[in-house]
């Protein structure tokens, strides 16, 4: 399985926060859901592998290659979608293709006329006329008309309702039909990746968590609830997000250690937003 | 070379929508060109909102988050750098052009007294002090964006305006000031070292200043 994206202890110190021995692969064919709550650093990480930060040290790697020795190859092959659109709010999304296509030998303007017709959007429309989905739909087509191997998306649906995220998700299953493409999605709405993703990494306050398959990720972790008393304190201590209200405790648990607590206690399948919540809530573990 | 052509093309369509600032600068130039009857006024007029539209493809991209954008293309940041300077230069050839055929048409319909030679020397000389300006401020936009920049990237220009204005009575009796005048002796018996050398010098300045420009925009985080 040869990968795509491929991140090796990389470090990026800042004044007050960060990236610590950061490493992922994301193999080819495949969605990588990029998850953790604001601030933990997914867009410094992308913001490394675009070139727009330089990394203390470690090494990045796109389609085998150095990412900056080999930077203007790697970036055709790169589509990428933000949480906003970076385009002049007065062009006219003509005018966004005259001033992109020069940068992309495979760019296809009947493709991106097509996909304009197909998100419903009017090339003659300006993009600050643009509703903020339509905006993410812009951003999608000049992904994809320049035939992008790598969809880098950060945070493509923060501000979308219900239907332009379901619309987003329809389009990325159809771009994932050939096998040779792949997805970073980072998010912070992980409902989105219960869906299409087939991997997760998970960052917290700056660290990978997690970097697996989002199947192993799900079963790894156990929801518990339980009555007050029915852990001692070093229990206590294995449980992620331990919270104890009136009459009874909840947490997320690795599920290797759930034998070694009481067989009273309840165990549930978790969500990846109920890892990452309880990730976060006030520290990893309960002490 | 293609990248950079094509980064070119892209400042031209960033400005694109901002057009109509140009037109105006252009009518109010000729306006009063025409109002005072020289074609000094429309020179330096025209020079001055030249460097005021030179800041608008930063002002632009930083309005729209754009350099976002220059990362997802198919770039390198030198690549950036060295097409910004190329517009400039872009702009610059075609503003002398404009204003050449401009002054000649308004001395043949408006009775502005105009001699070739005098119109080129004067927007050669407005040239270099152009090509200074922006040799001196964009290096700070590079480095540090140009809101941030934008106070410290002006001071140049006003410490260059206030030279142009009391340097030539403080040094009226030393050497720099002899040797100016024999220069100009030697210059005005060739015109065409009296063009050429300011553009040399504004060319000179632009290209140091890409290159120092390229190194502090390499280091950038974006």
């Amino acid at each position: 399985m040869s990968n795509i994206l491929e991140i090796k202890a990389v470090n990026k110190a800042f004044e007050k926060f960060s990236l610590q021995n950061i490493s992922f692969s994301l193999p080819k064919g495949y969605i990588m859901g990029f998850i953790g709550q604001n601030g933990a650093g997914k867009t410094t990480t992308i913001k490394l592998v675009l070139n727009m930060l330089t990394a203390d040290n470690g090494s990045i790697k796109v389609f085998g290659k150095d990412h900056l020795l080999y930077e203007q190859e790697i970036k055709e092959r790169i589509g990428v979608v933000m949480d906003y659109p970076f385009y002049v709010d007065e062009w006219s999304l003509s005018d966004v293709e005259r001033s992109l296509l020069p940068f992309y030998a495979k760019w296809d303007s009947k493709k991106y006329n097509y996909l304009l017709h197909q998100f419903s959007l009017d090339a003659k429309k300006k993009v600050k006329e643009l509703s903020r989905g339509m905006k993410m739909k812009l951003m999608i087509a000049v992904a994809l008309s320049h035939d992008a191997d790598l969809l880098i998306l950060d945070e493509p649906t923060s501000g979308l309702d219900a239907v332009a995220r379901n619309e987003l998700m329809d389009i990325l299953t159809s771009y994932m039909a050939d096998e040779n493409k792949c997805i970073l999605f980072s998010t912070h709405i992980t409902s989105d990746l219960e869906k299409i993703a087939d991997f997760i990494t998970f960052i917290d306050n700056g660290r990978i968590i997690y970097s697996d398959t989002k199947d192993d990720l799900l079963e790894n972790y156990l929801l518990i609830k339980g009555g007050l008393n029915q852990l001692n304190s070093e229990q206590k201590k294995q449980i992620i997000g331990y919270r104890e209200h009136s009459v009874g405790f909840d947490g997320l648990v690795e599920k290797s250690l759930v034998h070694s607590l009481p067989k009273s206690i309840i165990t549930e399948p978790s969500s990846l937003d109920e890892i990452v919540i309880r990730f976060n809530m006030g520290g990893k573990k309960h002490e | 070379m293609n990248k950079v052509i094509s980064f070119i093309r892209l400042d031209l369509y960033t400005i694109k929508p901002y057009r109509k600032s140009l037109y105006f600068y252009m009518a109010l130039g000729l306006i009063m060109a025409i109002a005072f009857k020289s074609l000094s006024i429309l020179s330096s007029f025209f020079m001055v909102s030249l460097v005021l539209i030179m800041a608008y493809p930063f002002t632009i991209s930083e309005k729209n988050g754009m350099e976002t954008l220059y990362s997802t293309l198919s770039l390198r940041r030198k690549n950036v750098v060295i097409g910004r300077y190329g517009f400039v230069l872009f702009i610059e050839t075609i503003s002398i052009i404009y204003m050449s055929v401009v002054a000649a048409l308004l001395s043949t319909f408006f009775t502005i007294d105009f001699s070739m030679k005098e119109t080129l020397l004067t927007l050669s000389m407005l040239s270099m002090v152009f090509s200074f300006i922006i040799s001196l401020q964009y290096p700070f936009f590079f480095r540090f964006g140009y809101t941030k920049a934008r106070t410290l990237a002006n001071i140049p220009v006003f410490v260059i305006v206030l030279a142009l204005g009391i340097l030539p009575n403080l040094m009226e009796k030393s050497w720099i000031f002899q040797s100016w005048n024999t220069f100009s002796q030697v210059a005005e018996a060739n015109p065409i070292l009296l063009f050429f050398l300011p553009l040399a010098s504004g060319m000179l300045a632009l290209t140091v200043s890409c290159f120092i420009a390229c190194r502090l925009y390499g280091k950038r985080d974006l």
